[in-house]
């Protein structure tokens, strides 16, 4: 009989750096970010030491052993399961994160403590005596740095001498038990501000904080947009036109088949009328939408591995409280100006069911994502900045407008912000780099085959005719209620596949400002795409999830219905 | 004095209700006054005496380690209803003002804890 794997989970309190410390043992690269709840779901690796199998857990962040939210409640239920606990401990706050370690002591499972940002104690003055602390929670105690790799293999190597503690039957109230260690192993000395506490007393000065949050959100964008122009022009365009064009034209010319001829190239030589999937597809993953997703994710990645979303969280609480929210709904937000799937996941740290589902509509309706963004502002600017302007502020006031019915709807207590705030931490360039390929890499993954899926069922669709039969119908009721052309309704039923792919389809229409601002805002709130769509269903169940989808699209419907009639009138 | 600095301490709690500054400074007189913490000055310290609300909120806080007994200080509040930040040893956090009403102190000074 073989021995059973054993496991092993990482348990400590949010933003206390367990998600690395998982990524440093076993290989595996999972996210992490300087806010509190970046892991909501489990994460589970292997790793071998001396021979033996050891599965590791990954586990959401906790204060204490009562479950508050979802992400509370998956760590509870994986507590219960592991052989053996690794409790993470913010060396640079060693009292509050003792209150779990205590909790956990009194499980009686063999537990290792491990003091993570051991490098950050000595700038901030804090001087802990490891052999006394060991010795009083009667367990191994080990320093390490998962930023700089450090005292990893010493954590390893521990798990061995793993113990249950004497603590098991502490009868002392914990808070005074946490005293007396803190007091015995600690000591402090004062030292001066640092320079990035600084920073963090500015950015949550009430002044401060307002006008840092403007010029943080402006600079941001204006970057991700110089960036990503650059890397659009200088590099990806160059290459589409110079190498991969010509190669691929060669290549395909080969083919003696017409039908997949054309579905491969297309027919036009414009990247974005050609249809095929080797040309617009790739053009539109590679030269129009990759370059700003990658210098958006550059800049995001740097916001939230420095600490400072949740600063933003506490500067926007005020205005999130107009929205039936707290400010924490504000990361979520963010997230899903990249994509809508990480930022559904963001709210399950949240710990109401209708500060959820107000969250997610928000998420889902209030801005689109960034591929669809990319592509509506790139085809947009051909109208002219007021167009884009048009699109984006209609489909925010729409975003806000169901929320206020939201919330009138589901009366409910206002949820109120408790949130910790990370330190400053200047991220590693490092890390930053494989958390960028990590999302570069999911991005392909996905994109690859819904492009390819998606242009390959219009190509087939219109082929027997049933694209024919879908203009007819659906399409003579956009051109009724919208006045888009029929030959439009297959682009906007395939924007449930990608949507940045069916904004681009519009190009070869050489529709008028007013249809493509109508079509544009239809595209973004009719539904969510696909991934977002199972994303929603697991999150929030099916019959909430088709309610929100359906007033998203009754929105979408009723709004750009309105708007049409009023550029008829108008225009 | 530097830019930053200017932005430490905010002057004479600006935007406080006049009746809750007058509270202020009796409190700053009489140590030993209760009341809630939404109506410390930036940088005084106060130690906790009483959570108020109900058991759920009660444990959130406490589980963040903010309950009677410990001494928190007040770092700043933000404008329009908004959170206000507690500092305590070191810890950084920030309570939904309507949370931080719940929380009870005991003014103790404003010298750093």
């Amino acid at each position: 009989m073989s021995e059973q794997v054993k496991k092993i989970a990482l348990v400590g309190n949010p933003n206390s750096g367990k998600s690395l410390i998982f990524s440093r043992m076993t290989g595996t690269s999972v996210i992490s970010a300087n806010y509190p709840g970046t892991t909501v779901d489990l994460a589970a690796g292997m790793f071998k030491y001396c021979g033996k199998d050891y599965q590791l857990l990954d586990i959401p962040g906790i204060y204490s052993l009562e479950p508050f939210s979802k992400a509370d409640e998956t760590a509870l239920r994986l507590i219960k399961e592991a052989d053996i606990i690794i409790n993470v401990v913010d060396a640079t706050s060693l009292e509050r994160n003792l209150s779990l370690t205590l909790q956990l002591a009194k499980q009686g499972k063999p537990m290792v403590v491990c003091l993570n940002f051991w490098d950050d104690t000595a700038h901030k003055g804090i001087d802990i005596d490891v052999k006394n602390l060991e010795d009083r929670l009667d367990v191994p105690v080990v320093p390490i740095s998962a930023l700089r790799n450090e005292g990893i293999a010493d954590l390893v190597k521990s798990l061995e001498l793993a113990g249950t503690s004497g603590l098991v039957n502490d009868q002392m109230d914990p808070w005074n038990r946490i005293g007396s260690i803190v007091s015995a192993v600690q000591k402090l000395s004062h030292r001066h501000h640092s320079f990035l506490e600084h920073i963090s007393d500015f950015t949550l000065h009430p002044f401060g904080g307002i006008s840092s949050a403007a010029v943080i959100l402006v600079v941001t964008f204006y970057l991700v947009r110089v960036l990503g122009e650059g890397i659009a022009q200088g590099i990806c365009n160059p290459l589409y036109v110079r190498l991969y064009h010509p190669f691929v034209i060669s290549l395909s010319s080969s083919i003696p088949v017409e039908f997949l001829r054309a579905m491969l190239v297309g027919a036009s030589a414009d990247p974005l009328q050609s249809f095929g999937i080797l040309t617009t597809g790739v053009y539109i993953a590679l030269v129009l939408v990759f370059p700003y997703f990658f210098s958006f994710y550059c800049a995001f990645g740097f916001l939230e591995d420095f600490g400072y979303l949740p600063r933003l969280a506490v500067v926007l609480d005020a205005v999130f409280h107009r929205l039936g929210l707290h400010g924490y709904s504000s990361i979520p937000i963010m997230l899903g100006l990249g994509c809508k799937v990480p930022a559904f996941l963001a709210t399950r740290v949240l710990s109401g069911r209708r500060e959820k589902v107000l969250t997610i509509s928000l998420v889902l309706m209030s801005a689109p994502c960034l591929p669809q963004s990319v592509m509506i502002i790139s085809l947009g600017m051909h109208y002219g900045l007021a167009a884009v302007l048009a699109v984006f502020s209609a489909v925010f006031l729409l975003g806000l407008g169901v929320n206020v019915v939201l919330q009138k709807m589901t009366k409910g207590e206002l949820p109120e912000l408790s949130i910790e705030l990370p330190s400053y931490r200047m991220p590693s360039i490092r890390l930053l780099a494989r958390k960028l390929w990590l999302r570069i890499l999911d991005y392909f993954r996905e994109i690859f085959p819904l492009i390819v899926g998606g242009v390959l069922i219009i190509h087939i669709l219109d082929t027997i005719g049933i694209l024919r039969f879908i203009a007819g119908t659906v399409g003579k009721a956009l051109s009724l209620l919208f006045g888009l052309p029929n030959e439009i309704a297959p682009v906007l039923l395939l924007g449930f596949l990608r949507k940045d792919v069916s904004i681009a389809l519009l190009a070869p229409f050489h529709l008028p400002v007013r249809d493509f601002i109508v079509a544009s805002i239809f595209m973004v709130l009719y539904s969510p795409c696909i991934a977002a769509f199972f994303t929603l269903i697991k999150e929030l169940g099916v019959w909430s999830s088709l309610q929100i989808i359906g007033v998203s699209f009754l929105c979408a419907t009723v709004a750009c219905a309105f708007l049409h009639m009023v550029f008829q009138f108008f225009l | 004095m530097t830019f930053i600095d200017l932005f430490k301490i905010r002057p004479n709690g600006a935007r406080s209700s006049p009746s809750s500054s007058m509270d202020l400074s009796t409190a700053r007189q009489k140590a030993g006054l209760r009341g809630e913490v939404t109506r410390l000055k930036n940088g005084e310290t106060a130690k906790v005496v009483e959570l108020r609300g109900s058991d759920r909120i009660i444990r959130k806080l406490e589980a963040m380690g903010i309950m009677p007994g410990m001494t928190i200080r007040k770092k700043s509040n933000s404008p329009m209803g908004g959170p206000i930040v507690l500092e305590k040893g070191g810890m950084l956090f920030a309570v939904g003002r309507g949370l931080a009403h719940r929380i009870i102190v005991e003014a103790a000074g404003s010298q750093p804890p």
